[in-house]
């Protein structure tokens, strides 16, 4: 966590980039031609990467509009607009480089990275009910009211004006209206009672803040109408019950467990359904809110709609608040930062799993340490056959046992088994059941879990590091996204503000001022670079300027890259790809620039940061945009392989360029093997000192060796044997010493085979690889004695092709499976003397759940150079053998 | 291949086969119901070793530490409540409203008492103190609070009662419940253990077969020292303590892992003889022989959907001992799936996946 000296550093950081930009600028007119022809083709580009500015309304119905209120409305005085002190702007917005505006360097951020934004005192006043009820004369109001108090705008009046507490509140109440629909929400709050109960929650500082900020609001109206919902299930939800232990709380945890239930459910449409719990409170008429209603003239049925209209969030809401208030939960939820909430309470409103009485028996049952439901999943027995023999993926798996498990799917579950995604929601679920924020998250073929406790998310149940967690951030859901939303979070002060200031350029631009939209956003930018949202805005709004001026793109580049980049590379190159690199590369004019430009990401990376995510996205994107000249295309991967051998962890990027440089050719000659050769001298010479990064390093050199080769076998009429002798010798020399301790595992006991094994040495060249394999040495891209590991990617007829070592009298093949290929053998095998023309050998029967398969000639022989293997029609298997050895039995 | 409808063909026949060999089963099925006693409500023990320990200051069988109460420990051993000062208020409470209450040493016999503080982000000296306390003894399952952990004199766990499914409410009272039948089962386990120590053979097996109904975590040899004392198996305890359902419903389904292979087709007639063998071996648990009808039951729901046999293999299932969870369960599947839709029989489905 960076304290304010880190943010002044960012900010000295910025400034330095935007001030050598502007001296740049002025020596280079030709860069603005540039710049302007860039400018053409730059809102198409962006288009795609462009949020709207207001959030999507999600197309639930609101309940029919609420009774309306009997006293007399007082039509709010028509709100005069004040007159926006605008600063003088010409026609074409100025670029706003004046020191005035862009020179940030003395903002003075005085507030602290504490956990939970400080809301130091209240706002004394917010609008009246009566003005809650006309929300769009509200809006209307308070940008009046913001831009009066915010005449001129500059660093020190955005700062100065969003430390008052009214302010704040102003600023925040029109990001609410920003992100509702205002006639919904109008006939909400028009609904006898409602105003009276919201207005209070609506005019806390603290509360709106959290609802606003701390999660993604959408569809305000709804998530409104869901609090007063709550609120009427609950005419406590304002009391403080006092803990019975010394750990102070802070107050009003059942009001941000309102809200963080409200703005989750909103968000996934979990709104209406029976509720999937008979033990719920759902089933208790006493408890059930009546909502902002209709006439006595409606239906009955609608009213019963009606009142269930909100069931799951209200059995939710109810949960959390009576199991807090019994203090049945973890005594860390009262103090969770708010942003956390939302995790145990929007977990899974639509899953049996999130259902009140899984929950309650969850809570009841599995209250543990935070850390230790690390391990809860391990509760379940991994079984994929019930008792009754039917598998997991049907429905009826757990259908014969309802009896046993009314209301209790996680009961259910811990008892009778689950695979993998059923044993991480049972982790997941009990943690957030308890209080401790949890979430699902996605691997290759896998399901897992993680935790937050200590500060930080806790992998659990884990087989990979390319994790999708099951909850979106910003609209994302990769594990990088939710990193960085954490960090962003645990900034908290300095979050908030961003985020008053991005509401501030939004309202600002929704009044036609963009240029000062474009200078409040950049004060946002540069308070938070880690706040998502807000980048993607200045970046739709600066784009006309940066592409005109390249070096004061580069200064945004320089400064994406240094303030995201170490931390969260893989948010910085989605970044740089998808919103910095397309008006960037229109501006900027020489290979030379665009290397400066592509470096500054490298050498911002953290040494122990691992690439394990989709580097190839970034690289091919710079590397197709430096010019068609060997000589820079060269320099760029040699600036690749440097940063390489400075942090192993990227070794991708070492296979990644090997490939490509092959691929500018499609065949080694004396130039590409010399590119080659030097990516390779990242390579650590001594062993011994550099154990881990030779590793690192080979497993990736393997790997392009065997795509290079790959690529050779299926170019027609490229091969080139000196070529794929050169692979041949890469693979057996980087693999070699990783090999031999796979390869301990005892063999199953199959028929000597007379003759010699001539398949050691082989080369092994795979259509599709495992993913699984881009950092470790898993397979032989050699054949060894043994046989040799081979595994590729899953899919049906993935084929591998094994180039002999020299051509061989064919007289048998031994194929020694894996436990988990074995039973779905049906492999068939070719044999070809050119790698062209393929004949076939055998055509293995169906599965014989045998360890190993033997193709034996009989005594006839059959010539070849090289072998290829069909996995079979499949889908979900590939190839994944221990071994394949080809004799040749008329040799010694 | 076999087609679906030889299948069905052939299965009827065989399942008229089962129908006879189900109705040699029920008379000894319907003796053992009833000499299969309903579960007794827990009596707190009266041997004299408790009265005397009652008699002296109960505040006496309270131990501060862990290694205090290994060193005091009696037959009874130690019952350790386990709680999280630091996160978990419910189970602070309790240790008031139950674990401190008399009750408690009155319901433990001659058991050392010992409450071990479990924290989430103790301060070095709670840390140090919980250290200290705990020194030598094992985790609660999965950390789990509040719980009550059972263990004997040797500081080994022989039952664990985590959450409230097993102390009821914050008095504790179904927890002292389930406390007495835990040290009850241990205590007759040890009087088993002396029994058969006294004997040898088959004799001895016999015994030892007896403890395996108990509810408690048995020493690990002594499935070992049965098959040891009956070689031959004479007295059937040495296939009552090895057999394991999930085996059977494994090797029956074609599969080692448990995912179903593509190319698998159940073989009928193996299915029904080994399952007739595991439902007619009287000395196997009653559980595992409803089990060995569940599989049959889902076969035939799976091939003929709600036909006659269907029903028929539930109410066998049932008459088994109907006062069980597996003949609740089929109670249910007559119901559910007796007319539903989910009776048809199943288009062949395999796993796709494998996780």
């Amino acid at each position: 966590m960076e304290g304010r000296q880190g943010s002044n550093t960012r900010i000295h950081r910025l400034t330095k980039h935007i001030k050598s930009a502007k001296r740049e600028d002025m020596k280079s007119e030709f860069a603005i031609l540039v710049a302007v022809l860039g400018c053409l083709g730059l809102g198409f580009l962006l288009e795609p990467f462009m949020m709207p500015e207001k959030q999507k309304v999600v197309q639930q119905e609101l309940p029919p509009p609420p009774e309306p209120i009997e006293e007399p409305i007082v039509e709010p005085e028509p709100v005069k607009e004040p007159e926006i002190v605008q600063e003088e702007t010409p026609e074409e917005p100025e670029e706003v480089d004046d020191p005035e505006t862009t020179d940030v360097k003395k903002m003075e951020i005085v507030q602290e990275d504490n956990v939970q934004p400080v809301e130091e005192k209240e706002a004394k006043r917010g609008p009246s009910p009566t003005e809650w009820t006309h929300p769009k004369q509200l809006q209307k109001k308070l940008a009046s009211r913001i831009r009066t108090g915010l005449s001129h705008v500059n660093k020190d009046s955005v700062l100065k004006f969003i430390k008052t507490p009214e302010n704040r509140l102003a600023v925040t109440q029109w990001e609410l209206l920003n992100r509702a629909d205002l006639d919904k929400l109008e006939d909400l709050m028009k609904g006898k009672g409602v105003a009276d109960s919201l207005v209070p929650l609506l005019n806390d500082l603290q509360w709106v803040s959290t609802f606003v900020y701390d999660g993604e609001l959408e569809s305000a109206e709804t998530a409104l109408a869901m609090v007063y919902d709550f609120r009427q299930a609950d005419p406590k939800m304002d009391e403080d019950v006092t803990p019975e232990d010394d750990v102070p709380v802070r107050p009003g945890v059942k009001k941000r467990i309102a809200a963080a239930v409200a703005v989750e459910f909103t968000r996934n449409g979990w709104y209406s359904g029976a509720s999937m719990s008979n033990k719920g409170n759902a089933d208790d008429s006493k408890n059930l809110g009546s909502m902002p209603g209709t006439r006595s003239r409606k239906r009955k049925a609608e009213r019963e709609a009606q009142k269930n209209a909100y069931l799951l969030a209200r059995e939710r809401y109810l949960f959390f608040a009576e199991s807090w208030d019994q203090g049945l939960l973890n005594s860390q939820f009262g103090n969770l930062p708010d942003w956390l909430l939302h995790f145990p309470c929007g977990w899974k409103g639509d899953s049996p799993f999130g259902s009140a009485g899984s929950m309650r028996w969850m809570r009841d049952n599995t209250s543990a340490p935070a850390i230790k439901f690390t391990d809860m999943a391990f509760q379940v027995p991994y079984l994929p056959l019930n008792k009754f023999g039917d598998t997991i993926f049907t429905p009826l798996y757990y259908e014969p046992f309802n009896v046993l498990y009314p209301n209790n799917f996680a009961k259910a579950v811990r008892d009778i088994g689950a695979v993998c995604g059923g044993c991480s929601h049972f982790g997941a679920s009990s943690s957030c059941a308890n209080g401790v924020p949890a979430i699902t998250v996605g691997e290759p073929g896998h399901c897992s879990y993680a935790v937050y406790a200590d500060g930080k998310w806790h992998p659990s149940f884990t087989i990979s590091d390319e994790r999708h967690p099951h909850w979106k951030v910003w609209g994302m859901n990769t594990w990088s996204a939710l990193e960085m939303m954490s960090d962003m979070y645990a900034e908290g002060q300095r979050t908030r503000d961003a985020q008053l200031m991005t509401s501030l350029g939004s309202m600002m631009l929704s009044n036609h001022s963009a240029d000062k939209a474009l200078q409040v956003y950049e004060m946002a930018v540069t308070m938070q670079p880690l706040y998502n949202p807000v980048w993607k805005l200045y970046l739709q709004a600066a784009a006309k300027s940066l592409s005109r001026h390249p070096s004061r793109s580069l200064g945004v580049n320089d400064f994406v890259c240094s303030s995201v980049a170490p931390k969260h590379p893989e948010m910085c190159a989605l970044y740089l790809t998808e919103t910095i690199y397309p008006s960037l590369l229109k501006a900027l004019r020489t290979s030379k620039q665009k290397m400066i430009a592509f470096k500054s990401f490298f050498d911002n990376l953290d040494v122990n940061e691992k690439a394990e995510w989709d580097l190839q996205k970034l690289l091919n994107l710079q590397y197709d945009s430096i010019g068609k000249s060997f000589a820079n295309k060269e320099r760029y991967l040699r600036m690749v392989a440097d940063t390489v051998n400075r942090r192993p962890k990227f070794g991708p990027a070492l296979s990644w360029a090997m490939t490509r440089a092959y691929g500018e050719s499609r065949r080694m000659g004396d130039k590409v093997r010399g590119i080659v050769d030097k990516l390779l001298e990242a390579l650590p010479k001594d062993e011994a000192e550099a154990q881990e990064k030779h590793a690192l390093l080979s497993a990736t050199v393997v790997r392009a060796a065997e795509e290079m080769c790959a690529a050779a076998m299926v170019a027609p009429g490229r091969l080139n044997p000196r070529d794929l002798n050169y692979f041949l010798d890469l693979a057996n020399k980087y693999s070699a010493p990783y090999l031999e301790a796979k390869n301990e595992d005892k063999m199953p006991d199959f028929p000597k085979q007379e003759g010699k094994l001539v398949s050691e040495g082989g080369m092994v060249m795979m259509e599709k690889y495992n993913p699984d394999q881009k950092t470790i040495v898993q397979h032989a891209a050699a054949l060894t004695a043994r046989g040799g590991r081979i595994l590729s990617e899953k899919g049906n007829h993935v084929k591998i092709t094994i180039q002999l070592p020299e051509p061989a009298n064919i007289t048998s093949v031994v194929i020694v499976p894996t436990e988990g290929c074995k039973k779905y053998r049906e492999w068939n095998i070719e044999t070809s003397s050119d790698g062209k023309n393929w004949e076939l050998l055998a055509d293995l029967p169906d599965s014989k759940d045998e360890a190993y398969a033997l193709v034996d000639l009989e005594g006839r022989s059959r010539k070849a150079k090289f072998l290829r293997i069909d996995s079979g029609a499949e889908q979900m298997v590939g190839i994944d053998f221990r071994a394949v050895l080809v004799y040749d039995k008329h040799k010694k | 291949m076999t087609s679906t409808k030889n299948n069905g063909t052939r299965f009827t026949r065989l399942l008229q086969f089962i129908s006879l060999l189900a109705f040699a089963v029920f008379p000894t099925a319907l003796a053992q119901e009833g000499a299969s006693p309903v579960p007794e409500a827990p009596q707190v023990a009266t041997d004299p070793a408790q009265e005397d320990a009652a008699k002296s200051s109960p505040a006496s069988r309270r131990d501060a530490t862990f290694s205090d109460a290994l060193r005091e420990a009696g037959p009874d051993g130690i019952i350790v409540f386990c709680y999280g000062p630091d996160w978990n208020r419910r189970s602070v409470r309790m240790l008031k409203s139950f674990w401190e209450r008399q009750e408690v040493e009155q319901a433990t016999g001659t058991a050392r008492l010992l409450a071990v503080p479990f924290y989430q982000n103790p301060t070095d000296e709670q840390k140090a103190k919980a250290q200290e306390i705990a020194r030598g003894m094992p985790q609660p399952p999965f950390g789990v609070c509040p719980s009550i952990l059972l263990l004997n004199n040797e500081g080994k766990i022989y039952a664990s009662l985590p959450g409230m499914d097993y102390l009821g409410d914050e008095s504790g009272k179904l927890g002292l419940e389930n406390i007495a039948k835990k040290l009850e089962a241990f205590r007759k386990m040890r009087e088993l253990l002396a029994k058969a120590d006294e004997v040898v053979g088959p004799a001895k097996a016999k015994i030892l077969g007896e403890m395996m109904d108990l509810p408690i975590t048995l020493p690990k040899d002594i499935d070992k020292q049965i098959a040891e004392a009956d070689p031959n198996d004479t007295t059937g305890m040495v296939a009552r303590t090895s057999y394991k359902p999930q085996d059977l419903l494994y090797k029956l389904m074609g599969t080692q892992d448990g995912f179903l292979s593509p190319q698998f087709e159940p073989n009928l007639k193996n299915m029904l003889q080994e399952s007739m063998k595991v439902i007619q071996n009287e000395n196997l648990h009653m559980a595992d022989r409803q089990e060995a009808y569940f599989l049959l039951i889902g076969q035939v729901r799976r091939e003929e959907g709600a036909s006659a046999h269907f029903k028929q293999l539930i109410n066998a299932c049932i008459k088994l001992d109907p006062n069980s969870s597996a003949a609740t369960i089929a109670r249910s599947l007559l119901e559910e799936w007796g007319t539903s839709k989910a009776s048809q029989p199943d288009k062949k489905k395999k796993d796709k996946k494998k996780h």
